[in-house]
């Protein structure tokens, strides 16, 4: 029994051991060829709960690179995608980035799905001379107290998030509201969004309930929920089709006159939930398939073509990131991290969103975001259908003034 | 509150069916079995691909009875060599299984967040008197409690049941005595692979099935087997209940401490009776 213990101590100090012995921070050594490749470095989760957004993302990422490949390249080099799996925690995020950057050479990193990941990382990009494009992680402080010159983000941050919720909070006309929210940053930023506007609004927020990263039974929730007026949910992944199946169960979200999710009712959930008494649900994107622009159409239909089905919003937000390093290697003319970074900085370049800017003061991307309703296609499917866009001006229109970038 | 109750009952039962098989491995085989995590995914896969191709009952008898036959490979072929080395030798062959099933999942079943549709018949809800409660939940309820019942009076009132608590107290004795440990070895191994099939098809239209799921709530299950007691099957039994209502109460009366209930109650069972609620006295 006490050998059972101390070999059992031994095996996951070993584990551990493991996974930070490879995360130090020396500095870069290695020059990369100005002639050569541009070598990415496309880092996401391959198992654990962001293990689906990982795979969107990758999909993404190797359709824009595909693509590039196929017009002879940008700025006349080839590109190279180097993959590695993060694990979903922030220690792998380090680990694997570094590996990449250090012993492939690939410089511009890409693909990291959360917040906390991405947050281990951008600290050692300048030493590392790397640069990353964020395409999903959301926390304000990325773009806000803890931004860096070398990381940019080409998707929503939390309080465009909550600007793009406020369309809908606005618009129908509820008394009251609940909500319930994942307890780390998204969600407690959501909420308290959300608690703000429904007071300006002059109606009430009157259940308000956060759950735990990776809560596998929210009967406890349930049971808490008043199912009058109208209900935010601020979950995602997992989260949310746990959630909202559970709902559906308990009878619950069918009370409630209008159900609205922030971000959560993505293509891959509603594939896994696949129930037409979600038909009428309310969400909110940072981009969405079927926004109407000519531009996304176009992607979707190019994607369509090759890969038989259509892209989820992350395999969307894959590829911007991936127009986003390609728009600044054009503009530099160089394919140095340093110098891309700079060409970076206020540019106005075309994406599947249109025209999009890379704000200089914070490195937080100027694009609209989309809120849609929950529809059954005419193959029997359910996606959430864009009905409106929110500017640029209307969803982000501040720099973060918490960010100092020099 | 009622509904609290029925709550913490529902995923109580859910553990108190996958820590039974999880101490009744560690109490013969004395393997701290870290693939039973995997096993209950794996399970919840299998019946997803067999009830969407016949019918969800179908699964909740094939799928148990599938792993178990694994558990019986498993236990032949692996654990029977690893007797009598060091324990790490059974952590490496348990563990590894874990990689293997995760893969294999992924590769099979994909990385989405999948669900199943409870069967027809307990697909809605049932009117309590004081509540309306999901009709699956209370299922669950019955058949968890209904499998330990039969679980604990086997282990009482059997002969097999005799000779694995026979072989657990003292492994060399009952085997100087005739019992054929290794057999009866074998067969606790299935009943615990059998009983983590039962949990992951039961789990399958309740929560949702992703490939972390098995590791999510392993390390609830390990708590439940700590605090009940290493070597016994009746405490985890207690502690999974116990766990389950905690925190189905603590999530309405001290919503920011529920995500710490369970540790906390480890914490206090360690510190104030470290062999469990009815752990045995003397090491294995």
């Amino acid at each position: 029994m006490k050998n059972t213990r101390v070999c059992l101590g031994a095996a996951l100090t070993g584990l551990m051991l493991s996974t930070a012995a490879c995360s130090g921070g020396a500095a870069s050594t290695s020059e990369q060829d100005a002639d050569g490749p541009i070598r990415i470095a496309v880092v996401t989760p391959q198992s654990g709960p962001y293990a689906e957004y990982g795979a969107e993302q990758r999909e993404g990422i190797q359709f824009a690179a595909d693509e590039a490949n196929a017009n002879g390249g940008i700025d006349g080099h080839k590109i190279e995608l180097e993959f590695a799996d993060d694990l979903g925690t922030a220690e792998g995020a380090l680990a694997a980035t570094q590996r990449l950057v250090q012993e492939k050479n690939a410089r511009f990193v890409i693909g990291l799905v959360s917040s906390p990941e991405m947050a281990a990382v951008t600290p050692k990009l300048e030493a590392w001379d790397a640069l990353m494009i964020g395409t999903q992680g959301q926390s304000d402080d990325l773009t806000g107290k803890s931004c860096t010159s070398r990381y940019f983000r080409v998707t929503a941050n939390d309080t465009a998030g909550v600007n793009t919720l406020a369309y809908w909070l606005t618009e129908e006309d509820e008394s009251q509201w609940d909500s319930i929210a994942a307890d780390y940053s998204f969600g407690q930023a959501s909420t308290t969004g959300v608690e703000d506007t429904i007071k300006e609004e002059g109606s009430e927020l009157k259940v308000k309930l956060f759950s735990p990263l990776g809560t596998a039974d929210f009967g406890s929730y349930l049971s808490q929920l008043s199912g009058k007026g109208g209900l935010v949910v601020s979950l995602a992944g997992g989260d949310a089709v746990n959630f909202l199946k559970q709902g559906l169960q308990f009878g619950v979200l069918q009370k409630y006159d209008t159900v609205l999710v922030n971000t959560g009712l993505s293509a891959a959930t509603l594939k896994a939930l696949n129930d037409d008494r979600l038909v009428g649900a309310l969400g909110t994107n940072s981009w969405m398939p079927t926004a109407d622009n000519a531009e996304t159409k176009a992607f979707v239909e190019a994607y369509t073509e090759k890969n038989g089905h259509g892209p989820a919003e992350n395999v969307g937000n894959g590829y911007l990131g991936m127009q986003t390093i390609f728009a600044g290697i054009e503009e530099a003319g160089s394919i140095s991290p340093g110098d891309v970074a700079k060409a970076l900085e206020g540019l106005t370049y075309d994406s599947i969103q249109g025209e999009v800017t890379m704000r200089a003061e914070d490195h937080q991307i100027e694009a609209p975001t989309y809120v849609g309703t929950v529809k059954k296609g005419e193959d029997g499917k359910l996606a959430l259908v864009a009905t409106a866009t929110i500017p640029a001006s209307e969803n982000n229109p501040e720099p973060n003034p918490a960010c100092r970038l020099d | 509150m009622f509904v609290q109750v029925l709550n913490g009952l529902a995923f109580g039962v859910l553990l108190l069916v996958l820590s039974s098989g999880l101490a009744l491995i560690f109490g013969l085989r004395g393997v701290v079995n870290f693939a039973h995590g995997a096993i209950y995914m794996l399970a919840a896969y299998v019946a997803l691909s067999i009830s969407d191709r016949t019918s969800f009952w179908i699964a909740l008898l094939t799928v148990p009875i599938l792993l178990a036959l694994a558990g019986l490979l498993i236990d032949r072929y692996g654990l029977r060599f690893l007797v009598g080395r060091t324990p790490l030798d059974m952590v490496l062959l348990t563990f590894g299984i874990t990689f293997v099933v995760a893969d294999v999942v992924q590769t099979v079943w994909g990385t989405e967040a999948r669900t199943i549709d409870p069967p027809a018949v307990l697909a809605g809800t049932t009117d309590l008197g004081f509540a309306t409660y999901p009709t699956y939940r209370l299922f669950v309820i019955a058949i968890g409690l209904l499998v330990c019942a039969g679980l604990m009076a086997w282990l009482k009132l059997s002969r097999t049941g005799l000779f694995v608590r026979a072989s657990g107290d003292d492994r060399v004795t009952a085997g100087a005595m005739g019992v054929n440990v290794d057999r009866v070895s074998a067969t606790v191994v299935a009943l615990g692979f059998g009983l983590a099939g039962l949990a992951g098809v039961l789990a399958g239209p309740y929560l949702t099935l992703s490939p972390a799921m098995g590791t999510e709530i392993l390390i609830t299950t390990f708590i439940v087997v700590v605090v009940g007691g290493l070597g016994s099957i009746g405490g985890p039994m207690i502690a999974a209940l116990l766990i389950g209502l905690v925190n189905a109460l603590a999530t309405v009366q001290a919503p920011t401490l529920a995500a710490y209930v369970p540790y906390l109650l480890m914490l206090v069972v360690l510190l104030l009776r470290p062999q469990g609620i009815a752990g045995r006295r003397t090491a294995l």
